[in-house]
């Protein structure tokens, strides 16, 4: 009786997450191998093929990567120096506010700000070939916080006795940081790289409200070949592109779980 | 050395407040001075005309700030009964495959919306015709995905795990069943969770556009973020006034909820398995 009275708890849950979000995306799978939405005729890879040799496929797939190895790693590295200082100075507590505030700003409220930045005039970044940039900044702007909170609070929970030690043998700031802070603070590192990948995918929202469902081309990120092929029907293309989207997000957080082992592994033998 | 520091500290953080401060000054701004080139943050003379005009003339504005209130209401409440339920279940009663479904709840936070989107879709098309009633292009069909998604029971998952086994244990030797322990010991505990989890899900719904563009196509039926888009190029005169309207309501919640998001997303972290 007890080992059924768990179930019943999740049950609700349960049916739900199952209906809209389980099964659908294995019943997707049908789909992907199927002639098109409205016929069931088996093509094995010829959705995957196709999708991959899709050049509109390619220029979303090359621009979310790019996006991705640009952006991650630099609002990692920018919100570890942020939460240092901001943990070595403590400085007023308006100042990691403002910082902060702008994960709960909606993004299509600061569009006007960002139009007007990078999207007027004759050489505007927005319809340049840099407009990834305008488009990494503004995903800094919105994300900083998420991670400088993470952080912040890591780093205040932080053994205090190894860092002391340290500097009793005369530890220099960087080697305190290289051989004590970084090691210590990497499990936070791999949270905040999981939330940085979850609010990567969030960008599309910035790049449709500025440019809408055609944008620049060196803006155009695979959720735009998605939502486009959505709209022409096309779900066997459609799901093909997402589990090949689906399977390289798990590589990704595989990687960064396979340094987390290895960084255990190291304290371990240390 | 700390003197430096700080002034770069204050420099970066005038950077992040900026746009914030432009969107809100240039609310009192006119439609010229608003037109004009420069960024400008300093209003000519402060004007209230926006709001005015959003209020006499845009009166629809509100329609749709109350389908924003709408879904954003719905999916938090769900978001929190489900996940106190649902997490106490994972935290602290054993079953057969209780770990594993857990873990298919973790991954699925990891995927991106566009990759649950057709599913998605096609599900409630198909769950529509089956019931005979309409799901898509009715809020339903943004709300029910947001109910169910795991992340409300992975964050009160994690919270209720820190609650001591001796404090649920005693309060079963004094007779207590799960649904005492759940309302007497488990709820209160977790108070700052739910704190968190509601800010959290008010701030990336609040926000939401995916599910709005794709499941939704009556423009009555649309959420302020797409309203307020077609504002821009149809209604500039009142885009601001209308900007600042619709951050209002996220800033109160963030700053008054800051201190729980913190809680929320450190635990969150913590792995403990």
């Amino acid at each position: 009786m007890k080992k059924i009275k768990g179930y019943l708890y999740i049950l609700p849950s349960f049916i739900g997450f199952m209906i809209l979000y389980v099964l659908p995306l294995i019943w997707g799978i049908k789909y992907s191998f199927s002639r098109s939405g409205f016929d069931n005729t088996f093509v094995a890879f010829n959705n995957y093929a196709e999708v991959i040799n899709n050049e509109a496929f390619r220029l979303a797939f090359l621009n979310t990567s790019i996006f991705m190895v640009i952006a991650i790693p630099l609002i990692i590295i920018l919100s570890f120096i942020l939460a240092l200082i901001i943990f070595e100075t403590k400085p007023p507590k308006i100042l990691m506010l403002f910082i902060i505030i702008p994960m709960a700003i909606p993004s299509a409220s600061v569009a006007g700000f960002f139009r007007k930045v990078f999207g007027t005039g004759y050489n505007n970044l927005l319809d340049s070939e840099y407009a990834m940039i305008a488009v990494i900044l503004i995903f800094i702007w919105k994300n900083t916080g998420y991670n400088l909170i993470i952080y912040i609070v890591s780093l205040t929970q932080m053994d205090k006795s190894l860092i002391e030690s340290a500097e009793i043998n005369g530890a220099s700031y960087i080697q305190k940081l290289k051989y004590i802070i970084i090691p210590l603070l990497t499990p936070s590192t791999v949270f905040v790289g999981i939330i940085t990948i979850i609010n990567s995918f969030k960008v599309f929202r910035d790049v449709y409200i500025l440019q809408g469902s055609y944008p620049n081309p060196n803006i155009y990120m695979l959720q735009h070949f998605m939502n486009n092929k959505f709209r022409d029907l096309q779900y066997e293309k459609l799901t093909s592109a997402a589990y090949i989207f689906a399977i390289v997000i798990f590589i990704f957080t595989y990687i960064i779980f396979i340094i987390d082992k290895k960084h255990y592994k190291r304290i371990g033998e240390n | 050395m700390r003197k430096v520091l700080l002034i770069l500290l204050f420099l970066i953080s005038l950077l992040y407040i900026f746009p914030i401060v432009f969107t809100c000054t240039n609310s009192f701004m006119t439609l010229n001075q608003i037109n004009f080139e420069a960024i400008d943050i300093i209003p000519k003379q402060f004007n209230l005309q926006q709001y005015y005009s959003i209020a006499l003339e845009k009166a629809e504005y509100f329609k749709f700030f109350i389908n924003s209130i709408k879904l954003t209401s719905f999916i938090i409440l769900g978001q929190v009964i489900l996940g106190i339920i649902t997490g106490f279940a994972f935290a602290k009663m054993s079953f057969k495959g209780r770990d594993t479904i857990f873990i298919i709840y973790i991954l699925a936070i990891l995927l991106p919306f566009q990759v649950t989107l057709v599913p998605n879709y096609l599900i409630l098309d198909k769950m529509g015709r089956a019931l005979n009633i309409q799901i898509l292009d009715t809020h339903a069909a943004i709300i029910l995905p947001g109910i169910f998604s795991s992340f409300g029971v992975f964050l009160l998952r994690q919270f209720i795990k820190g609650i001591p086994d001796e404090i649920i244990e005693a309060a079963r030797i004094d007779g207590a069943g799960n649904i005492r322990i759940l309302f007497k010991i488990v709820i209160p505990y977790i108070k700052p969770a739910v704190f968190s989890l509601i800010v959290l899900t008010f701030i990336d719904n609040w926000n939401l556009l995916e599910q709005a563009i794709i499941f939704i196509d009556t423009p009555k039926k649309l959420p302020l973020s797409v309203f307020l888009e077609q504002i821009y190029y149809g209604d500039k005169k009142v885009f601001y006034a209308g900007a600042v309207l619709y951050i209002v309501p996220a800033l109160i919640i963030f700053i008054k909820g800051e201190k729980y998001i913190r809680k929320g997303l450190v635990l969150g972290g913590k792995n403990d398995e």
